[in-house]
């Protein structure tokens, strides 16, 4: 079967169609046949399908390839350093190019995990696409990695409900086959995650306990501490305070033997959020801090910290320490270049500039016409809630009741979204 | 023109009163969780 998806692949690849491949060799419909499986070819047949596509098969070179693909495979789980993971990842292309290998499918489905990885969306949606036609003649390991990386990506692009489909397709495949128990553990630890997102808090729990279990009994300290922050997340949304900072306690603890500063960074961003909870702001801004203060750390979490920062002081009407760290805000943005990712964080930044400093205009402008439209297109019905919230306060304030009302009733309906979720 | 003002205020303070009873959760929203990623090694950090 592998070398009839082979065989389409680099059809595809070469932009040939079926019938200029299969001209002089075979009829264009058996052509089809084996490249959907459907029909074993002589070795003869496949000979001349590979020569026309200037392909070899290579026996000895083939378990060289898978062994390295293997390597390249667990790399893309672990290992932080990206310029192994392209060194790898260059290495594996320029043996594939032209060589049969029973890996080349898994390998493709894999460099979807590797665009991710790098941050390349587009790329991984590119051959998420290139390989949808393929898909049909997967077996159940390579459509257990498809249904996982694809929602890898519908998470990184915020559609968690997309991804919860394919991760619970991966999870059917779990039981076709016979998968290392580390394996599992990561796509458990995949769903907890999603859950956590979706606000799912016990199916968050449950998971994380699940994929916890695993990573203690083989000493992963690093995805043993990522479980304790999902769970020091969900026990925080139960009020849970004491599990909640135990556990983010341990994680924290982990992260130091390991040397993490995400991890340690991490926790400490949750930790100032649970003792905002808490109503303890002081402490609060203790953890927040930290994260800002530390070079280290990379720009995203040190915004996402600034950002809670002026959000603690703006709910305590502490509008001069707000405005400093409005401030401080500004200064990091200008090294963000492009600010397309980070679309949400300038919006909270110039909302709360804008209202701090009495722009009734440029606050009003800014919510309405870009922030309100930006939040409802990613469906982010938490901060949908917020600052509509913040936008109806401020005509309540302005005695504009009407506009009001049509605010207070957005927030309202987002927050309905979010209990039906 | 008075009535107008009294039932504007009055709409406008029923929603925000139906509102206020979820405060005390929907303050829970009010911050900024942050999960791990999914991709268990951040591609933040490249």
């Amino acid at each position: 079967m592998e070398i009839g998806s082979y065989i389409k692949l680099h059809r595809i690849k070469q932009e040939m169609t079926q019938a200029e491949l299969a001209e002089g060799i075979v009829s264009f419909a058996y052509l089809s046949k084996i490249e959907n499986g459907k029909t074993e070819a002589s070795p003869e047949v496949i000979s001349l399908l590979c020569t026309r596509l200037g392909i070899q098969l290579d026996n000895e070179k083939d378990i060289t390839i898978k062994n390295k693909c293997q390597e390249w495979y667990s790399q893309l789980f672990e290992v932080n350093d990206k310029d192994e993971i392209e060194r790898g990842y260059n290495e594996l292309e320029a043996l594939m190019e032209d060589t049969h290998s029973e890996s080349m499918v898994m390998f493709e489905i894999h460099k979807i995990r590797y665009f991710l990885i790098l941050g390349r969306y587009e790329a991984a949606l590119t051959q998420i696409n290139s390989l949808a036609d393929l898909s049909s003649t997967f077996d159940s390991l390579h459509q257990f990695y498809w249904y996982k990386f694809k929602g890898n990506y519908n998470s990184q692009v915020g559609e968690f409900n997309q991804a919860m489909r394919m991760y619970k397709l991966a999870e059917e495949k779990l039981n076709h086959l016979e998968l290392a128990e580390s394996e599992i553990a990561d796509l458990q630890y995949t769903i907890s995650v999603t859950h956590s997102k979706l606000r799912n808090t016990l199916d968050s729990i449950e998971y994380a306990n699940k994929a916890l279990d695993v990573f203690q009994r083989n000493y992963n300290f690093l995805r043993c501490a990522q479980c304790h922050i999902m769970l020091g997340i969900s026990y925080r949304r139960l009020k849970m305070y004491d599990k909640a900072i135990k556990n983010h306690n341990l994680a924290k603890h982990l992260g130091k033997l390991n040397k993490n500063k995400q991890i340690i960074q991490l926790v400490n961003q949750n930790l100032g959020v649970l003792y905002s909870t808490k109503g303890q702001q002081e402490e609060a801004i203790k953890f927040f801090r930290a994260i800002i203060d530390d070079d280290e750390v990379h720009i995203v979490e040190r915004f996402a910290a600034v950002a809670s920062i002026v959000n603690e002081y703006y709910n305590v009407q502490n509008f001069e320490k707000a405005k400093e760290l409005v401030n401080q805000g500004f200064e990091l943005m200008k090294q963000f270049g492009n600010m397309d990712p980070y679309k949400l964080y300038y919006y909270v930044m110039y909302t709360y500039y804008f209202a701090l400093n009495g722009e009734h205009e440029k606050f009003e402008n800014i919510v309405i016409n870009e922030f309100i439209p930006y939040l409802k297109k990613h469906k982010d019905y938490i901060n949908l809630v917020i600052y509509a919230r913040m936008l109806a306060e401020h005509y309540e304030n302005s005695h504009q009741y009407k506009n009001a009302t049509k605010y207070y009733k957005l927030a309202n309906s987002a927050y309905e979204q979010l209990t039906i979720l | 023109m008075k009535k107008f003002f009294a039932s504007a205020i009055l709409g406008t303070l029923l929603v925000a009163g139906f509102f206020l009873t979820f405060d005390k959760d929907s303050s829970d929203l009010a911050h900024f969780d942050r999960e791990p990623s999914v991709l268990s090694i951040s591609n933040t950090y490249f």
